[in-house]
């Protein structure tokens, strides 16, 4: 197989259009097909599969990030398209009170969430998100019931008042 | 007894520090992960922002919006920087502690053990 074998950093590095990407995965259909009939390697069988599969699931992020568009990704987008669980940062902006929170604070998880899933994988980062989400919940739940909790006190000393 | 001194929290005294080390880098992201790494623990961004807000509204630190990154889904950074009466709540905070637990060595040692 004289052709190099794409991966997520093959993919990011050639900056890839969607027509590409289509033309990519086409290509290795054909390739796979071709190999399949002439009962080649199993091995680059197998490869060609994975890689069947990146580029699909690339060409679906693409298609997520910019529907029905034929554009290059920006350059610091295509460098890492992965992005934190849309529910995960749904409930992450629900509970967030003011504004400036509600930038800082999905802009810090999601900036670790990519360093972790190039470190750790997507199901790692995904499961440490969720973790991130839940306790920060916790809290804001725990604060909005203690402050509840002291109004009522006060409330119940003036009336004694 | 002088003037009135100023105490830190545990935690707040870890975020301070962590701000401090942090110097120019110091934004949410960058200090949940030092004080994640200094106290072996996974710490909550909503935890820390939380203590960030308090020490802000007390005057220990000051922050400022930033720039806006494409890896952080083009949201801007919220920097901090701690400010002379945080350093000095450091300050007054570590020297306390130091002259409860001066001589203390061996106490602490033996009672851990006795525990």
């Amino acid at each position: 197989m004289n052709r190099p074998m794409y991966d997520d950093a093959l993919i990011d590095m050639l900056n890839l259009s969607r027509d590409d990407l289509i033309e990519l995965l086409n290509d290795i259909e054909v390739h796979a097909k071709a190999f399949k009939e002439s009962k080649g390697d199993s091995e680059i069988l197998e490869k060609l599969r994975i890689e069947h599969l990146v580029v699909a699931r690339r060409l679906r992020a693409f298609d997520k990030a910019m529907p029905a568009t034929n554009q290059r990704l920006p350059e610091a987008v295509a460098a890492n398209t992965a992005a934190p669980p849309q529910c995960g940062e749904r409930i992450l902006l629900l509970i967030l009170g003011t504004k400036k929170e509600r930038v800082n604070i999905p802009g810090d998880l999601e900036e670790e969430y990519r360093g972790i899933v190039a470190k750790h994988g997507a199901r790692y980062a995904k499961l440490w998100y969720y973790k991130q989400v839940a306790a920060s919940a916790w809290l804001m739940i725990r604060t909005a019931i203690g402050w509840g909790l002291l109004a009522s006190i006060g409330a119940w000393i003036r009336r004694l008042i | 007894m002088g003037e009135q001194k100023d105490y830190l929290g545990n935690f707040e005294e870890i975020v301070l520090l962590a701000v401090l080390r942090l110097a120019e880098n110091a934004y949410g992201a960058t200090i949940r992960q030092t004080v994640a790494e200094a106290t072996e623990r996974d710490v909550s961004i909503g935890a820390v922002y939380a203590t960030l807000d308090r020490l802000e509204r007390k005057g220990y630190l000051k922050s400022w919006q930033g720039e806006a990154t494409p890896e952080r889904g083009g949201r801007a950074k919220r920097y901090f920087r701690v400010e002379g009466t945080g350093v000095r709540a450091l300050n007054d905070t570590a020297a306390t502690r130091n002259r409860l637990a001066k001589g203390l060595e061996f106490g602490i040692a033996s009672l851990g053990g006795l525990i």
